[in-house]
Formats: C-alpha cells, structure tokens, sequence
C-alpha cells in the first residue's frame, strides 16, 4: 500500500482554501454551525414547532407538549446524531495520525466490522435494541483486542502491520456480515441493512457517547504538540523526546473507543470519518490542538443535518443518515478539492 | 559543563546483519568529528545509537557517564540532537512551524510554545537563510531549502551534542560552507559537540578536528583528524584512488579519476 501524506492534496503548495480566513473565525463559524445544527435539528420534525420556542425550552423548560417532544423524542436522537459525527470525524483524525496515512478512517481496523457482526448475531437472535447495541460494543470491542494483539510487540510497534492486519480482518468479518444477510429471514434483512448503513432510529442513551467524547476530545487536544510531532514521523518525535510508544498506544485506544462508541449508536456510517479531517485542513488548520476540535464540530454538525433530513426529507418513511451523509458529503467534498487548482 | 558523549562495546547490526561488533569512542565538547564510511557500513545505526533512538543499544551508549537510555527523553532532547537523514513522513504546516518542533523539548507541554520559542526559531530560520519563507508550507520548499529546514529545526532544539546523518546532502556549495561554519562556530565559541556522517573526503579536512572511520568489516580507526584522514587510510576506506591536494597549509583528497 502506497504511503499516502495527508496532506498529498497540498503537495502543489498553493495557499490555503481560506488564507485569509483566521482560526479564531473558524471556530467560531464552527461552534456556531454546531449549536444551530442542534437547534435546527430539534425544530424540524412532524410536530410544528418555532425556533423560539426550541430555544425557551433549552433555557427554561417548563411542561408541556412542546417540552416533551423536543426533551423526550428530538434532543435524545438530535445529540446521539451530534455525538456520533464528533467520535468518528475525531477518531478518524487520530489514525490519519497513528497510521500515517490519509486514506485511514475510523474503520480501517476492523472495529465497524466486529460491530456489524455483533448487531447482526443480536438481530438474528430476535434480541431488542439494547441487546443490538451490547453485541454491537462487544463486536467492536472484540475486533480492537483482535488486531491489537495480533500486531502489538512492545516498543517495535509496525503501524503497516497493523494498517494489513485492521484491512484483512475487516475483510473477513464483512465476508461473515454478507453471510449473515443471505442467511437471515427475509423479514430482517430490511432492519440488518439499515444498521450496516448507518442509522439512529433506533439509537440509545446519548449519554455515554458525549462523555467519551468529551473526555478524548480534552485528552486529544492536550496531547496536540505530541501528535504534530508523532505526524512528523514517529523517529523525529522520539529524538525530540516524545515518548512514542505510549502515545501510540493511547491513540490506538482512544480511536478505537471513539469508533465504538459511535457504530453502537448509530450503526456504521461512513465517510464523515474519513473527510472531516481532510476538510478541516483544507480550511489551512494543520495543528492537532485546533484541528482535532474543528474535526469533532464539523462532523458533528454534518450527521446532525444529515440525519434531520434523513427522518423529515422522505417522512414518514426514514433514510438511513449513512447514505444521505455520502449523498451530500461527497460532491462538497470534490468542490472543496476541485477549488485548489 | 561537559557533554561528553561516548559508547562503549556498542554493536552496530541491522536485522540479520552484524556491521560492527564493538565500537568504542568518547566524544568530548569543543570537538567536531567526521564519520566516515561506505554505503551500509553502519554510520546511520551509529548515530541512531549514539541519539539513544535505538532501543539495542541499550546501556552502550552514556552522556556525562550516565546511561543515555535512563536519561529522561525530554532532558535527553535538551542535551543530544539528531538530524536524521530521511524524513518519513511529509509534514503539512507552515515551515515556521516545522522549525518550532524543534523547541518541544524546551517548551511547556500544557500551554504550549511560548515567545520565546518563537524568537528562537525564527533566529534559527535566519541562520540558515530561510527567513523569507517562513509562512510557506513546508511541502512547498524544494530538496535544499528542506535541508536547511531541517538544520533550523535541529539549531532551534540547540542540544548540546549535535549528530548530524549527512547534513550537506542537496545542499549547493554556498549553503554547504555556510552550515558547516555555523557549527564550527557552536564547536569553537560555545564547546558544543558535533559528530557528522559526510560523504565527503574535502570537508573533513577543512572542519573536523576528529574522525571515525568505519571500515567494510568493521573495522574502526578513530581520533584526531590529522593522524586519521591521511590517503592510505581514505583509500582503503573507498577502496578508491585519492589524489592528494595542498592548499592552504593543508592536505586534502579528491577522487584520482
């Protein structure tokens, strides 16, 4: 596999997309584009409801019809949708770190793979959505001590190996996911897909989600000079006294757990992992400690919007969040790259 | 305060090969030494080991008599710099801020690099004539001027013991002159240490005051530069034929084509 930069798109060396746009107005664009993807997410739906009123019930909720549908059936999906996008564009950045390469994303590892095959064991078995998402972090779980331990060997950690070793196990686990959908009873199948593209119909609890989030974006943001270093090349970052292996390990997990956390949401849904990163620094944000956060907010927002689309654009038929996201995202993201040359 | 690197027993070997199996030579602070050596011999494992970035090394290698790989790797930065020969990734910021890598292990880590870090990579971008490029993207510079990034970025970590893995390599004849002053200057003015790879049998001559010579086989020959790069030794160590050169009350070699 050809060892790609993640910044090969900028090997021509022409100015950044937005020179003259400054980080501090991207973040705040950003920030803003988060919070109004939250609020537009929660007005948007069947039940008609203002703006103002979205806002009054964030600010003081008091009972009411208004209050129920936007704490008890919006907020809950809204902030799975928000957390989701913010762990896989923020594990997604990080292996573009730990693999050195600009094509990885949160799932090159196999760890959507293992989760796949867990929901799709828990759907078969006729289980619920809480025995679906247990599976489905036990999947995840299961393929991340897999590679870890086929690859890892003390201080000589081989990021090719392990880059093979996520590319042949995910290989494998999708060969037993597509045995599964031949086998399954047609009834299923419909759901099982569903899952396989990404969908937070039938998400859980959101809470756990913005914890890990939270907690890896601040720890990620912490460890932002280490990883500038460590994406210089892991020889220069010991010699300027990084201690490598450690750092590794902890991207390792921290991805790992961001993926995890995020498939067993809302299933695997591609490509905001992949390019939230790439898009971040097209803006001309190159260091960890902005772009991590930039990264989290901006495919936040993105699987926010795609997925108010998703259950409102076709209603009351839902899309899964995972092809309208692909829909959307992949021509913004030819523009984006088209408009350097 | 010293800074006097050394290795004792220290093999030299790649995965299944043995290169050199005891190299045993004490760098001091004021000298600048010329390593030596045919393509593969082991000059780059040398100065990995001698950086404390190969784990095999181990407890061969000390720095004022303590074992380099018990040495904190912050403190370790402070005191041993690397420049290495190949870069293995491409790095995507500014040049600027490339060189300002240089400076982690000087910097806070928490709030990260402060003024003064800034300054002193932006001096270092000056010494090496790159100033005017600082807010170019590093990807953008060409091989030499990357060359000269690299030694910015090493200056700004200013160790007290320098490794240098081929620093003149695409460098053009002026900027090669120049880099090899400014560490003669840190070597004479402020007792730093300097130990290079060159591949160069003129350079030695006009700037080290000590070399190593690492010969095909392993075998070593070490010490001052007059008594070590003589044409017997530089011939049997390029197995080529060298004619002998005076200018300026020195001896110097160039290949007897």
């Amino acid at each position: 596999m050809a060892v790609a930069s993640p910044h090969a798109v900028q090997r021509a060396g022409c100015p950044p997309l937005i020179a003259a746009m400054s980080r501090p107005l991207l973040v705040i664009l950003l920030s803003i584009a988060g919070a109004g993807s939250i609020v537009l997410a929660l007005v948007v739906g069947t039940y008609p409801i203002s703006v103002l009123q979205v806002i009054e019930t964030i600010v003081a909720p008091a009972p009411g019809v208004v209050h129920d549908v936007v704490w008890q059936l919006r907020a809950p999906r809204v902030l799975a949708a928000f957390a989701c996008g913010g762990l896989l564009a923020l594990a997604g950045a990080l292996l573009q770190v730990l693999l050195r390469n600009a094509l990885a994303d949160p799932y090159v590892l196999g760890v959507s793979g293992g989760a796949a095959l867990g929901a799709l064991v828990a759907m078969l078995l006729g289980a619920g959505d809480t025995g679906v998402s247990f599976l489905a972090l036990a999947g995840a779980l299961g393929s991340i001590v897999v590679v870890f331990g086929l690859t890892f060997r003390g201080g000589d950690w081989n990021v090719y190996r392990l880059l093979l070793t996520g590319v042949v196990l995910s290989a494998g686990l999708s060969a037993c996911v597509s045995l599964i959908l031949v086998l399954a009873p047609q009834a299923q199948v419909k759901g099982m897909l569903f899952w396989l593209m990404g969908d937070l119909a039938y998400a859980g609890s959101p809470v756990y989600a913005w914890l890990i989030l939270a907690v890896l974006t601040a720890l990620a943001v912490a460890q932002g000079i280490r990883l500038d270093l460590l994406a210089a090349g892991e020889l220069k970052a010991l010699s300027l006294g990084v201690a490598v292996t450690p750092l590794k390990l902890a991207v390792f997990f921290g991805a790992a757990l961001a993926t995890a956390a995020a498939v067993t949401l809302g299933g695997a849904i591609g490509f905001v992992g992949l390019m939230a990163a790439h898009a971040v620094r097209l803006l001309g944000v190159s260091h960890h400690r902005a772009l991590l956060p930039l990264a989290v907010l901006l495919g936040g927002s993105l699987i926010t919007l795609a997925d108010t689309a998703a259950r409102t654009a076709w209603a009351p038929q839902q899309l899964p969040v995972g092809v309208l996201i692909a829909l959307v995202g992949v021509p913004a993201m030819l523009w984006l790259l088209g408009r350097r040359n | 305060m010293p800074g006097v690197l050394s290795c004792r027993h220290l093999k030299l070997q790649v995965p299944g090969r043995m290169l050199c199996g005891d190299v045993s030579v004490t760098f001091e602070p004021g000298q600048m030494w010329a390593i030596l050596g045919r393509n593969g011999c082991g000059k780059t494992t040398l100065v990995h080991a001698l950086a404390g970035l190969d784990r095999a090394a181990g407890a061969a290698v000390e720095l004022d008599g303590v074992v380099l790989a018990n040495t904190p790797r912050r403190r370790r930065a402070r005191d041993v710099g690397v420049l290495l020969q190949q870069e293995e990734t491409e790095f995507w910021g500014s040049v600027l801020d490339y060189v300002l890598l240089g400076r982690f292990p000087h910097a806070d880590s928490w709030t990260g690099f402060s003024r003064e870090d800034e300054t002193r990579a932006t001096q270092a971008l000056e010494t090496v004539e790159l100033a005017p490029l600082s807010a170019r993207r590093y990807v953008s510079l060409s091989g030499g001027e990357r060359q000269r990034a690299r030694i910015a970025q090493l200056l700004a970590q200013d160790p007290r013991a320098f490794l240098l893995d081929e620093p003149l390599q695409h460098l053009d004849l002026q900027h090669q002159a120049r880099v090899l002053a400014r560490f003669q200057q840190l070597v004479r003015d402020e007792r730093r240490l300097v130990a290079m790879v060159l591949h160069d049998a003129l350079w030695p001559g006009r700037y080290c005051t000590h070399a190593l010579l690492i010969y095909d086989g392993g075998a070593l020959a070490s010490g001052a530069s007059r008594e070590v790069l003589t044409r017997a030794n530089l011939e049997r160590l390029y197995a080529a034929p060298l004619a002998e050169v005076s200018y300026d009350g020195g001896s110097y070699f160039v290949p007897h084509v």
